[in-house]
């Protein structure tokens, strides 16, 4: 899996590129809209992270020539100017997702592998992991072939987490994924616990090893045992 | 008071002292005046009296002459003086003026009293004082009418300015237009006036501009540290210290992050900043935030309870109707106690949202204002009601504040 990350600063493009290179992808950097367009001329891409204030142009340029040269190619949209009008144009121009800056590393990761999902698996779109296998269209999770019962909540989470394996999932992210943007006005997120407990005990009564761990302080983890 | 009442209360004030002084000076002058004419007339009388006497004619004709022989000489003459008399056909006491001399003739000594009736006197004064204060009442009152035209003729461009300036908004970024007026005092100040709203107009826009550049500045080393501390939090760390500092430092990165969204979007609020506006389904809104933070309101055990009669659509950003609905359902969640509750009533034009919390009731005016130490608990960042507040100011929905039955309100009326 190939993606090119179109970002001014290189410290952000460097960390996200860190962060995606553990879950196995390729990562191509442009900090001028320049270079990236060569860049898209040149190679293929699976994914584009584009922000869209550059100092050469606007990123919604890039999103234009990546539909026409490769309508494959998802593209996701980072942007630090918290403008709505912006989200708006950039999904209107045929960006699958946006995110603004700045935002956790675990959600990104998620996006993007939803993103990869939806483009490369029509219609057959199935995540597994030892015993847990989600069938994503119909929001059907089952654990050894017989089908458990899970809240949305419990669903999103579970998603979530085998979305970003090994990976330590803070709660502030966790929150923000789950309960969006606007539930930032809560410090407290104790309520995301519940949940989780809840997951633990469904996933382990229906027999599946519970790979979820907690990360004292922090936050969550799924791995394997 | 308004300074044309002023002004004439000062007029009436100072011609009601004038009148009386003088009122006094020509009551004096006119009995000065006419005693002494009386005084002189009272002479010749009793000269002419005297000579009566001498030839033997009858003069007694009291009270205006009366005359007495005396055993003795005397020779003191009295000064003239006022005197009062009773008058049988009238049945009272009249004022007179009387001179008393002595004289000699014939061997003859004679008391001499003539007096002058002074009635006619004060009739005189008292018709010449009534003229002199109807005059001067009159003279008064027109000077007081042509007196508050003039005045208000002259302050009419002030009172224009005042009413520009009282519209004047320091945001709007224009500068004041004021009438100009020929008078120096007026155009001085049009001329301080402008240079002031000027310089303020032009400080409040650089402080917009260094907010607004600040926050957007400070979104991208926020980004780099979140992001690094995320990185740093996958490792496999050993130390706990070194975990507890990490947790403590990505939490206040977050914190800080949140700050700065809500700085943001707030400066883009008060600059007016042109948002997307649709027809929005706001009870849809409003029914999909109270499912969105059910679970967290139950994590307090507080119980929500909605009435939603609405159908109607609302123009709004549909982002802006998100957060307005979210931070006040959010805040009546923060600041309730465990097993709360709260209600949430919308109707076509009306969202009101219900909450119980602190037992007393909280200052409408700093309620809505930014980082207020009173509401501020520790997980809030203070600025949810601003951003509520500024929104209802830019599509001018009415939003009001009530404590009533231990309940906090917040209403907004679309």
């Amino acid at each position: 899996m190939k993606i090119l990350i179109l970002e001014d600063e290189k410290e952000i493009s460097e960390s996200i590129a860190a962060f995606l290179k553990k879950e196995g992808y390729v990562c191509d950097f442009a900090e001028k809209l320049t270079k990236a367009s060569q860049l898209v001329n040149l190679f293929e891409y699976d994914c584009a992270l584009i922000d869209l204030m550059l100092p050469d142009g606007s990123g919604l340029d890039l999103i234009n020539l990546i539909k026409q040269k490769q309508p494959k190619c998802g593209v996701v949209v980072i942007s630090a100017k918290n403008s709505l009008d912006d989200k708006v144009s950039g999904l209107n121009l045929g960006a699958d997702d946006y995110l603004t800056k700045p935002f956790h590393l675990v959600e990104l990761n998620a996006r993007i592998k939803s993103l990869l999902r939806r483009r490369n698996f029509d219609g057959n779109n199935v995540i597994e992991f030892e015993d847990i296998k989600i069938e994503l269209e119909k929001r059907k999770v089952s654990i050894k072939n017989k089908v458990i019962e899970l809240t949305r909540r419990e669903y999103d989470l579970l998603l979530f987490f085998m979305s970003n394996k090994e990976r330590v999932l803070t709660k502030e992210a966790i929150t923000e994924h789950i309960w969006g943007d606007n539930s930032n006005a809560f410090d407290n997120l104790d309520f995301v616990y519940t949940h989780i407990k809840n997951l633990r005990k469904k996933l382990s009564e229906s027999g599946a090893v519970d790979n979820i761990q907690s990360v004292y302080g922090v936050g969550y983890k799924f791995a394997a045992k | 008071m308004k300074l044309i009442n002023k002004i004439s209360r000062y007029y009436l004030l100072n011609s009601t002292i004038v009148f009386f002084t003088a009122f006094a000076a020509i009551y004096f002058a006119l009995n000065w005046i006419i005693k002494d004419d009386v005084d002189e007339q009272l002479f010749v009388n009793k000269q002419e009296i005297m000579k009566k006497i001498s030839k033997g004619i009858p003069v007694d004709n009291p009270p205006f002459i009366e005359v007495t022989e005396l055993n003795k000489k005397m020779s003191f003459e009295q000064a003239p003086g006022d005197t009062s008399i009773y008058q049988a056909e009238v049945n009272e006491m009249e004022p007179f003026r009387q001179i008393v001399s002595f004289y000699s003739s014939n061997n003859k000594h004679y008391k001499l009293t003539v007096r002058t009736s002074l009635i006619e006197m004060e009739d005189l004064l008292i018709s010449l004082l009534i003229i002199f204060t109807v005059v001067f009442i009159m003279f008064v009152a027109i000077l007081y009418f042509i007196n508050r035209k003039t005045t208000k003729e002259i302050f009419r461009p002030f009172y224009k300015n005042l009413f520009k300036l009282k519209k004047y908004s320091i945001k709007s970024g224009e500068t004041i237009e004021l009438d100009s007026s020929d008078i120096d005092e007026f155009t001085e100040l049009n001329v301080v006036l402008n240079e002031l709203s000027e310089k303020a107009s032009k400080e409040y826009q650089a402080l917009k501009e260094f907010t607004e550049d600040l926050s957007h500045e400070l979104q991208t080393p926020v980004s780099i540290i979140k992001s690094r501390l995320e990185l740093l939090l996958q490792r496999k760390l050993v130390d706990e210290e070194m975990v507890e500092d990490l947790r403590k430092a990505y939490q206040n990165i977050n914190k800080l992050d949140k700050l700065n969204r809500s700085l943001i979007l707030l400066a883009k609020l008060e600059s007016k900043d042109f948002f997307d506006s649709t027809k929005i389904n706001i009870g849809e809104t409003v029914k999909k935030i109270i499912d969105n933070f059910a679970d967290i309101a139950e994590s307090k055990n507080i119980a929500i309870t909605s009435n939603i009669y609405s159908v109607n659509n609302i123009v709004c950003n549909v982002t802006l109707a998100d957060v307005l609905v979210s931070n006040l359902l959010s805040n009546a969640i923060r600041h309730n106690y465990e097993n709360g509750k709260i209600e949430v009533y919308l109707s076509e034009s009306l969202l009101r949202i219900s909450n119980t919390g602190c037992e007393q009731p909280l200052n409408e005016e700093k309620l809505f204002s930014r980082f207020d130490k009173n509401i501020t608990s520790k997980e809030s960042i203070g600025l949810g009601l601003a951003i509520v507040k500024k929104i209802c100011l830019l599509y001018n929905y009415k939003i009001r504040y009530s404590f009533e039955k231990q309940m906090h309100i917040i209403e907004v009326e679309f």
